[in-house]
């Protein structure tokens, strides 16, 4: 490969890569998108489509969400692949008394913070949801939720982004980053050269990597999540639908978290969504094991049988693939975002953790405003990198 | 008295049933689990021969029998080219590929709605007639086997993954873009992941992604092959 050059650099071609070359482009710049596999080969291409404001914690994290549902609608009309967006709506299911009490006390904090969230009570689910276990005492319920092929929408930002630009190189792994005089001059790549001022991270679980190029310390570690497929059949969900179990872990939140402990050990949370194409998706785990992308019949199992005791009539479903990602984990699981002090021209998109697809476009669009005119429309101090110090 | 009816050579327990699916009478039957082999209903079947079409293991066989004929006519899929013609003399060939005999092509049915699948019919004797699974058209001389005007054109495109229904065409428009990393493409046009897992489709997926793309197969890289090998009902999952 020539030395290559660019005005910005965006490594990672997952869906933040994407919609960050995918905004930059838009105004303008020259970006070259550089991915060490393929598009979609990391966490956004094995994941769930959940564009779920209910497990975004009320504050900033919220807001950055439902920013982000918002561009959803444009993205849908400005993309050239169908990204099957959906404002299904969606649910959390409580399965005790005391799941309902503490989902309703979080109920009022997420309408507190404007969303529109209401409980519904047993009768009310069970018509919402058809066949659902007589378990479920309640759920919460919120027509803004929404769901998105995430494939769909990582390869129709890169493509958008190319037709506008946007140079793509696969195969090509970011190994160093020259930096002088507290500036990024250039990228080392395993095909060669790339000088360029303007760098953004969005390596998601190689951000830790390429933060010790730049002699930083990103504190980001793959966190893998299982998932088992069903055979495709008629809608049968509506909803995209999850557990208290699932909000507990998201949300670290103690009184909530699973009892059980095996539970624990995978970090289950029960998630539903069915597909455009009528395969339903039953997730997930949560665990630490290292860049292991391996599924389990430990967790496999779990996650069938913590799916049929909220939704029964789909214990006849065949289970037809199973599948696991590594999310980008951040500690408090909100994303790492914006510029590090002492080094010009290094952007930080990552650490998404399990809200990647949700926050892809609000951060594209973002990192973007601050690479080009270095300042956001949106304050995203509260997700800068020094809050870890 | 005419008789029509179906072979089927399905004995293995796949997850498919596009024949059952297919059946305008309800004369074939998978039902559920979907690895049950097919049964078969004669009295339902008018012999229409659309599941000899829809096979993707290329596995049933229309049979036509006449009182007091000692001839047949047998109808199978035909995936090469070029195509047979009417009033061709053709080797034919049994389960194992054995020459069992000859036989002379009836008839050539290449219709889009078959998916490039063509069905060929041969009348044989009846002695061998059951034993047909496939035949042979030996070449006289070396020089190219000329094609039919539009023959090439209707094979340009078929359903590369049944279960999904991805046509090739959909295979090269995501080549175009620069998808060709096996795995990838897997997820982009959903290739080889329905209910048969890849089973029936991989080995075509990769062949002609490689003519494709001019890529050796291992260039093009494997996707991960993952738990579970066939369809298993959820509730089965623990216990
Ligand atoms: C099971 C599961 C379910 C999930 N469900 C949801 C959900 O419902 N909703 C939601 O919003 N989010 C969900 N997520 C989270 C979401 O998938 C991630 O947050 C998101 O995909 C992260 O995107 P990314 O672009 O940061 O990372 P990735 O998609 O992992 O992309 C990073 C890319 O960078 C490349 N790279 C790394 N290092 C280098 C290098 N040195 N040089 C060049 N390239 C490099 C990698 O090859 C990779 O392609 C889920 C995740 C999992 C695992
Ligand atoms: S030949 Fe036609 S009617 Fe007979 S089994 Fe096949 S599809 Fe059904
Ligand atoms: S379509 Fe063919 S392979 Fe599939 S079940 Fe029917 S006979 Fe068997």
């Amino acid at each position: 490969m020539e030395v290559l050059s660019a005005e910005v650099a965006v490594i990672g071609g997952g869906v933040i890569g994407a919609a960050t070359a995918y905004y930059l482009s838009k105004e303008g710049a020259e970006v070259l998108l550089i991915e060490a596999e393929d598009l979609a080969s990391g966490a956004s291409g094995a994941c769930d489509g959940f564009l779920f404001l209910q497990s975004k914690k009320p504050g900033p994290q919220l807001d950055l969400a439902r920013e982000s549902i918002n561009l959803f609608a444009e993205l849908e009309k400005d993309l050239d692949i169908d990204i099957e967006f959906n404002r299904c709506g969606g649910l959390v299911l409580a399965k005790s008394t005391e799941e309902l009490k503490a989902l309703k006390s979080y109920a009022k904090k997420m309408k507190s913070a404007g969303l529109d969230v209401e409980i519904l009570n047993a009768t009310e689910v069970k018509n919402t949801l058809v066949g659902c276990s007589d378990q479920i005492v309640g759920a919460s319920h919120c027509k803004d939720d929404a769901q998105v092929n995430p494939i769909a929408l990582t390869l129709g930002l890169a493509k958008k982004a190319q037709d506008m630009g946007t140079t793509i190189l696969k195969k090509c792994r970011v190994e160093n980053i020259v930096i002088a005089n507290d500036r990024v001059r250039e990228l080392k790549t395993s095909l060669g050269s790339v000088h360029t001022r303007r760098v953004v991270c969005a390596a998601g679980i190689g951000s830790n990597q390429i933060g010790k190029m730049a002699i930083i310390d990103v504190p980001v570690m793959p966190r893998k999540g299982q998932i088992i497929v069903t055979e495709p059949v008629a809608p049968m969900l509506g909803k995209v639908i999850s557990d208290m179990e699932y909000l507990g872990m998201k949300q670290n939140l103690e009184e909530i978290m699973p009892k059980s402990e095996e539970g624990r050990r995978l970090g289950l949370g029960f998630t539903a969504e069915q597909t455009k194409s009528g395969n339903i998706l039953l997730g997930s785990t949560r665990e630490f094991v290292g860049m292991d992308t391996s599924t389990t019949p430990e967790a496999i199992n779990a996650i069938a049988k913590n799916a049929i005791t909220y939704l029964p009539k789909i214990e006849d479903l065949d289970v037809i693939r199973s599948f696991a990602g590594l999310r980008p984990y951040s500690p408090d699981g909100l994303p790492i975002l914006g510029g590090v002090k002492g080094i010009k021209g290094f952007y930080l998109a990552t650490g998404h953790s399990g809200d990647g697809i949700c926050l892809a476009p609000i951060t594209g669009k973002l990192i973007a405003e601050l690479v080009l005119d270095g300042e956001t429309s949106i304050d995203i101090s509260p997700f800068s990198l020094s809050r870890f110090k | 008295m005419k008789r029509k009816y179906i072979l089927i050579d399905c004995f293995q327990d796949i997850p498919c049933n596009p024949c059952e699916e297919i059946c305008p009478h309800k004369a074939i039957e998978v039902g559920s689990p979907i690895t049950r082999t097919p049964r078969y209903y004669e009295e339902r079947c008018d012999g229409c021969a659309k599941c000899v079409a829809v096979c993707p293991g290329l596995c049933i066989y229309l049979v036509e029998e006449e009182e007091g004929s000692d001839k047949m006519t047998i109808t199978l899929p035909y995936e090469f080219l070029p195509l047979p013609r009417k009033g061709e003399l053709a080797s034919v060939l049994d389960y194992n590929g054995r020459e069992v005999g000859q036989g002379i092509v009836k008839r050539v049915k290449n219709t889009k709605s078959e998916n490039g699948t063509a069905l060929i019919s041969v009348e044989v004797s009846r002695a061998i007639g059951l034993a047909a699974r496939n035949i042979l058209i030996r070449k006289t001389d070396d020089s190219e086997p000329e094609l039919v005007e539009g023959e090439r054109e209707s094979f340009t495109d078929f359903q590369i993954c049944r279960c999904e229904e991805v046509l090739l065409s959909e295979l090269r428009t995501l080549a175009k873009m620069g998808i060709v990393f096996a795995p990838n493409l897997r997820r982009f046009s959903r290739v080889g992941l329905g209910l048969c897992q890849g089973k029936a489709c991989s080995e075509l997926m990769f062949s002609e992604l490689s003519n494709i793309t001019g890529m050796t197969v291992g260039e093009l890289g494997h996707p991960k092959a993952r738990p579970p090998v066939r369809p298993i009902k959820l509730r089965e999952l623990f216990g």
